[in-house]
């Protein structure tokens, strides 16, 4: 083929279709500035001990090094992270499945919708205000769950909540659980409506009972429904901030409660380690990339 | 009469579940407006119960603790972010929806990568990126980054809804000799707004929420949001030593508010905007 022509036809193609081109641009330029480019260069602000600093220094990897090695609050931090993971994809996914499920079964379609709109209300707050709140119920002192306990009786139960390692980070969950309750079985309810109802008369023709409907018609047609609810639990798991850092009571946090990104907030605005806040992004960065792609390459098979 | 019985169980059942979770998902709230009202002596002693005498002024006390100030910030930043996505979104996904051009999927992908990235993957360049231009401690500062984060989501949104459309239309308006751009602002932007209200929504919810940036970018007092604002608020009286819980209340009772008349104006869109957002990925 000729080079020349090969180039014009090209060039034509671009022109024939000036107008997307145009179209895309906002948001193109937004993206590339305010994304892309701060992705990029944190990958390089973690080559140095203190970027933008007269003195920034050159380092290489020394600052991966450090947290693979010797950083004991990125391992705490991170079995936090897969504590807050585990439970979401048991917890939050499985009550969304469970409650989708029971709606999916009444009848009358207005009763359907009262449910699903008084479900709704813990969606409308916003994440630092439920921290806020449940801030209250977990207070030793004048706390809604120390005082219920203590009503029934149960005074043995009762504990600091929040500043007791072995039951922040649950507490914490709770109120994440809490905001998404809705959210979770509308995904789910949505995934339930499109599946056929001869599948399930088929089966029952066939004498299969609820249960075994459930396990082979119901599970399967979720299939992709599942996966892209624990693509997006996955990377909530692994993004969350607000709610530890409002519920911790603010940097520094005790290392109980770090999770991965309230150890880069602390390290950056905190202690001002900018190199090693960023190279710990980048960790953060690449396990959401990896899980991510897995859950896509087994969404494909 | 055996069969009946065994219908009517599970349903027994299900309702029973149900009206659970709408207890604790509504009790809470429903605590929270109540505690608002009390004075501090009744809200520790009579925690439970219905308040002895209305405190409306816990209301005016939250307002003048900053929560008016944070309220219009949120506000502005909130609008001028959705304006934003809200027009570029749905310039960008219409070509997604439509003919092919070159580096169509390539660009696709490029964007889709963006929802993933974490806020502290690019927080440390977005600070100095501010610095640098004179827009930290700004509004600009933060909508900007708000309108970049927001975009990939709104375009995701809004190509799905393109999809619906009939491309009958269009094709009619080609042949009349119309140009594409004005096919995309005469044609196809009216019929949009049912998925431009969605986007609208979830940007407006998005940066209204949004923690991470804001208490990076805005340590001004006078500048901060809700979230941050509230993240530090407490009320206290006497020698400041003794907090005044049911400001605190109040002060979130008032924020919930907007969210609240949005959700019952809008609740269809909220609604399709979940499921579309999350079966359609």
């Amino acid at each position: 083929m000729n080079p020349n022509s090969f180039r014009a036809g090209f060039l034509k193609e671009i022109l024939r279709n000036k107008p997307f081109y145009f179209l895309l641009m906002p948001t193109l330029a937004f993206y590339s500035v305010f994304v892309l480019y701060p992705l990029i260069d944190t990958f390089r602000l973690s080559l140095f001990e203190h970027p933008y600093w007269p003195d920034e220094r050159f380092v290489g990897i020394s600052n991966y090094i450090r947290i693979l090695t010797s950083d004991t609050l990125f391992y705490r931090a991170f079995i936090n992270n897969l504590q807050v993971l585990v439970l979401s994809m048991v917890g939050n996914a499985g009550t969304g499945l469970f409650l989708a499920v029971l709606l999916n079964s009444l009848k009358n379609e207005r009763i359907r919708r009262i449910y699903l709109t008084m479900l709704f209300w813990p969606y409308m707050m916003m994440p630092v205000a439920v921290a806020k709140l449940f801030r209250r119920f977990y207070d030793p002192h004048f706390g809604l769950l120390n005082h219920f306990l203590e009503s029934l009786g149960l005074q043995s139960w009762t504990r600091v909540w929040l500043g007791d390692p072995q039951s922040a980070v649950f507490c914490v969950w709770v109120a994440c659980w809490w905001m998404s309750i809705s959210i979770n079985m509308l995904i789910f309810y949505a995934g339930l409506q499109g599946i056929d109802p001869a599948l399930y008369e088929a089966a029952q023709i066939d004498g299969a009972g609820r249960l075994s409907s459930f396990i082979h018609i119901t599970v399967p047609s979720l299939r992709s429904v599942i996966m892209v609810m624990f693509t997006l639990i996955t990377i909530g798991a692994f993004k969350v901030f607000d709610i530890f850092w409002v519920l911790g009571g603010g940097s520094p946090l005790p290392a109980f409660f770090m999770v991965l990104a309230t150890e880069q907030y602390d390290m950056a605005w905190f202690y001002n380690y900018f190199g090693y806040a960023s190279a710990l992004a980048v960790v953060m960065i690449i396990i959401i990339l990896i899980t991510t792609i897995i859950y896509l390459r087994i969404q494909e098979v | 009469m055996s069969s009946s019985i065994t219908k009517k169980i599970p349903r027994f059942f299900s309702h029973l579940v149900l009206l659970f979770f709408v207890i604790i998902s509504v009790y809470p709230l429903f605590w929270m407006v109540l505690s608002s009202l009390k004075t501090l002596p009744d809200f520790t002693s009579n925690m439970w119960g219905l308040p002895k005498e209305i405190m409306l002024s816990n209301y005016v006390v939250a307002w003048e603790k900053g929560i008016g100030t944070y309220l219009r910030n949120s506000l502005i930043i909130a609008s001028v972010t959705t304006i934003l996505v809200v027009f570029f979104g749905a310039m960008a996904a219409y070509p997604f929806a439509r003919t092919g051009f070159l580096g169509k999927n390539a660009l696709y992908f490029y964007l889709f990568l963006g929802m993933m990235a974490p806020v502290a993957g690019i927080v440390i360049p977005i600070f100095y990126l501010a610095k640098n231009y004179q827009i930290a401690n700004n509004y600009i500062g933060v909508i900007l980054p708000y309108v970049a984060l927001n975009l990939p989501f709104a375009v995701l949104v809004m190509r799905g809804f393109y999809f619906t459309l009939p491309p009958d239309l269009e094709d009619a308006a080609r042949i009349d000799g119309c140009s594409e751009l004005n096919i995309f602002l005469k044609i196809i932007w009216p019929l949009s707004i049912n998925g431009l209200i969605t986007i609208a929504i979830f940007t407006f919810l998005a940066s209204w929420n949004e923690f991470f940036l804001s208490l990076v970018l805005l340590y001004d007092e006078n500048l901060k949001t809700l979230p941050t604002g509230l993240s530090r608020f407490t009320v206290t009286i006497g020698m400041g030593q003794i907090t005044y819980f049911p400001a605190l209340f109040a002060a979130i009772s008032i924020i919930t508010l907007p969210i609240v008349i949005l959700f019952v104006f809008l609740q269809k869109y909220f609604i399709s905007g979940i499921t579309q957002g999350g079966v359609k990925f």
